[in-house]
């Protein structure tokens, strides 16, 4: 059984909890909200979805947690997990699959905002090279928002504790590039370097710059290791 | 045993942190960046890019870009950063950059106070940030910009006022520094009610353009290191000594760009319309340009908002006023380059067939709406006056409120007695000479640009104060690099929407994809259900 199939199995078991459209939905319903809603989207006159991804950052540190809360914290209340490894997939297989199903989810979750593009484009000469840039900028942040999502979910069995936890992660990393001005020196470059905030302000303007998306990647890496080590560990207790 | 164990995690733990940041580093080490937008907005321009390639030696940017400003000045530091670092990337060992932050918290009293006087020293006046904050009105007090450094040669980019003027700011400090440019003049005309253009925000704005002089239009001639005179809203006439000043300055082959009113509300009765007397007929019409000045530019369909009184509370009052018409129909020219949109508040009419018929290069630089049209011997600033059609003193639209024009033509004193100088001011006062012949023909070209609304039509749209900027630039000839502050404009307007209209946009918005994510999970529930009764 490979990644991908635990990704497919993942996917299929999320839809067939409401759980998931509600989050999908909630989380299109949100930015719509904000961007036609509490931005001044009409008084400033604008064909961008600037106050898309200002806000979508924000809302996915609510989103990706719950996306992921379920994904090995579930599998350990309910013992699926150690049936699980008596099957011919590795840890790490497993925990990459569940990785995986949770940004297909994310990505559902992104698709349901299209039709924000869609209007604004309606409304003006819209720049669809930003629209594109934002889209992936915002699918590489949550990703390593799912990613401390996962590692918090490989932690307990508790989907509550489990979300609280990767909530924390990922509301630290993204507040963590507006508190470096606070910090003392080589500590503020250092989190300003890891501040997800500004790693994805250029992305949201239309440019792709691999040194920002490496932080994400990077992120997701260190996580999705810890994750696998974690789920390893029980394996001793 | 479980020791082992534990170690073995620890190890593990931190190795794939090891392997997070190293991913992290490499993408940093080995960056590539990918500009998506449609015009390449946030990448170097080409002429930017050419002018790095024609640098023969090494050249420093030193950057005092404050870490803590205040919005916006943040943007236009972290653009400033962005800009420089793309530089040094484009070109090849050639320029080197340090950045000074003189907001660091983390600096004594003592190095704050070093690295501003290392900044004044290099030429970087301290600027006042001001910024809103929730209700007041915040002042930050620092320094700003970016300063050029060659061997024994040194170019100061001020700090920008906007984004969009960040490249263009620092490609023209670089044109300094290699000696490709020297530092245009810029005489602002003084004397006639003008605002106090040096004192205030507009001296920041057009300061990146060339040095700001104050000058008085007569009774001495213009001096000759001017190349261009700024002339915003004039107040009092000019007499005819200040309008032979103004005319042989244009023989010269100089720049001159004016926006002025020529119709504004009474200062004692505002309701009321009064026109401005500026004295500049004669020497536009010398350059074929006519002004309708008895009439006004209004447009019932598309109309901005304008305070017309005050309310019960004693608070402004805004509606939408047909004297302050909303422009959308501007040139492709480098003085409308980047813009979408202009209001034109108060603005009469310019008639150029003359200036086309002579020959000269003439630019309709911003037509109103065929909606609008030049209502002659309207007196009443109420909308409810402008609302009301006249057929009969009405000139259909569209008309054009400012142009551009380029050409030589005769003294608008060629077959007229030459004002003389004042008695008590025989000689020039900067000279101690008598006046030099008089020109009666052009021995250059002039370039003119007119805006037939002043002080209204600069505070009314942000993009006026970009389009005073390229005028700027391209009556000093300045094209080049105003194409590239145009490139990095604003995002595009949207098309007008009624109220209709944004209340369906944002339900259907909001409420619409929760309603499919509701109808899907319906249609798996059933689908499941049919399954599960099978």
């Amino acid at each position: 059984m490979s990644a991908l199939a635990v990704a497919a199995r993942e996917v299929r078991g999320a839809l067939n909890q409401p759980l998931a459209f509600l989050l999908v939905g909630a989380f299109a319903a949100l930015t719509a909200a904000y961007v036609f809603g509490l931005h001044p989207f009409f008084v400033e006159g604008r064909a961008t979805l600037r106050p898309f991804f200002e806000f979508a950052p924000f809302v996915s540190t609510l989103l990706a947690p719950a996306l992921a809360m379920r994904s090995l914290a579930e599998e350990q209340r309910t013992g699926q997990l150690d049936l699980l490894r008596s099957w011919p997939l590795s840890t790490a297989a497993l925990v990459v699959g569940k990785f995986v199903g949770a940004l297909g989810l994310a990505a559902l979750a992104l698709a349901a905002t299209l039709p924000i593009p869609l209007t604004v484009a309606a409304l003006g000469p819209l720049d669809w090279g930003p629209v594109l840039g934002g889209y992936v900028g915002l699918l590489a942040l949550i990703g390593a928002y799912l990613a401390l999502g996962v590692l918090a979910s490989a932690l307990t069995s508790s989907q509550v504790v489990a979300y609280v936890v990767g909530f924390g992660l990922c509301f630290g990393f993204y507040l963590v590039g507006r508190a470096h001005p606070l910090l003392p020196a080589p500590l503020g470059g250092w989190v300003a370097a890891i501040g997800f905030e500004a790693r994805f302000t250029s992305a949201a303007r239309g440019v792709l710059d691999t040194r920002d998306l490496t932080v994400f990647v990077g992120v997701a890496v260190a996580a999705i290791g810890l994750a696998i080590e974690a789920v390893d560990a029980r394996r001793w207790r | 045993m479980i020791g082992r164990a534990r170690r073995r995690a620890a190890l593990a733990v931190a190795l794939w942190i090891v392997v997070g940041a190293l991913v992290a580093l490499a993408g940093r080490r080995y960056g590539h960046r990918l500009d998506l937008t449609r015009d390449g907005r946030h990448s170097l321009a080409p002429v930017t890019l050419e002018r790095l390639g024609a640098l023969t030696a090494p050249v420093e940017a030193r950057a005092f870009l404050p870490s803590a400003a205040p919005p916006p000045f943040d943007r236009v530091a972290a653009a400033t950063r962005d800009v420089l670092e793309d530089m040094v990337d484009a070109s090849d060992g050639r320029v080197r950059l340090v950045v000074r932050d003189p907001t660091d918290p983390d600096l004594a009293p003592d190095e704050r106070a070093a690295l501003e006087a290392e900044a004044e020293r290099l030429g970087l006046r301290p600027v006042a940030l001001q910024a809103l904050d929730a209700d007041r009105r915040v002042v930050q007090q620092t320094v700003m910009g970016v300063v050029w450094l060659a061997s024994d040669r040194v170019a100061v980019a001020r700090a920008a006022e906007r984004v969009a003027d960040v490249e263009h700011g620092l490609v023209r400090a670089l044109d300094a520094l290699r000696g490709a440019r020297t530092q245009p003049v810029i005489g602002v005309t003084t004397g006639h009610g003008e605002p106090p253009v040096l004192d205030g925000p507009l001296a920041d704005v057009l300061g990146s353009a060339g040095r700001l002089e104050a000058i008085t239009l007569a009774p001495d001639r213009v001096p000759p290191h001017v190349d261009l005179l700024l002339m915003v809203a004039p107040r009092r006439p000019l007499e005819p000594r200040a309008r032979f000043v103004l005319d042989q300055f244009l023989l010269e082959g100089k720049a001159l760009v004016v926006v002025a009113d020529f119709v504004d509300r009474s200062p004692l009765f505002p309701d009321v319309l009064v026109p401005v007397a500026t004295g500049l007929e004669p020497v536009l019409a010398a350059a074929g340009l006519d002004l309708a000045a008895d009439r006004l530019v209004l447009d019932r369909a598309h109309p901005a908002p304008a305070i017309v009184g005050l309310d019960a509370a004693g608070r402004p009052a805004r509606a939408d006023h047909p004297l302050f018409p909303v422009a959308t129909d501007l040139a492709e020219h480098p003085v409308t380059a980047g813009l979408r949109t202009l209001v034109v508040p108060l603005a009469v009419p310019i008639d150029a067939s003359r200036a086309i018929a002579a020959g000269h290069a003439v630019s309709p630089l911003v037509r109103t709406a065929p909606s609008s049209v030049a209502r002659r011997g309207l007196r009443s600033f109420d909308p409810a006056a402008a609302r009301a059609p006249a057929p009969a003193d009405e000139l259909p639209g569209p008309h054009t409120v400012a142009i551009a024009l380029r050409g030589s033509w005769d003294s608008a004193f060629a077959d007229a007695d030459i004002p003389p100088r004042p008695a008590d001011a025989p000689l020039d006062a900067r000279t101690g000479a008598p006046d030099p012949p008089p020109l009666r023909r052009a021995v250059g070209p002039a370039r003119v640009v007119l805006v037939t609304s002043g002080a209204r039509f600069l505070a009314a749209h942000t993009d006026a104060l970009l389009m005073l900027q390229n005028a700027v630039d391209w009556a000093l000839d300045d094209a080049e690099l105003t194409a590239l502050r145009g490139r990095r404009a604003d995002d595009p307007p949207l098309d007008a929407t009624d109220a209709s209209t944004r209340l369906w946009v944002r339900l259907g918005n909001i409420a619409g994809p929760p309603l499919l994510c509701l109808l899907w999970a319906l249609i798996r529930l059933g689908r499941r259900r049919r399954r599960d009764r099978r």
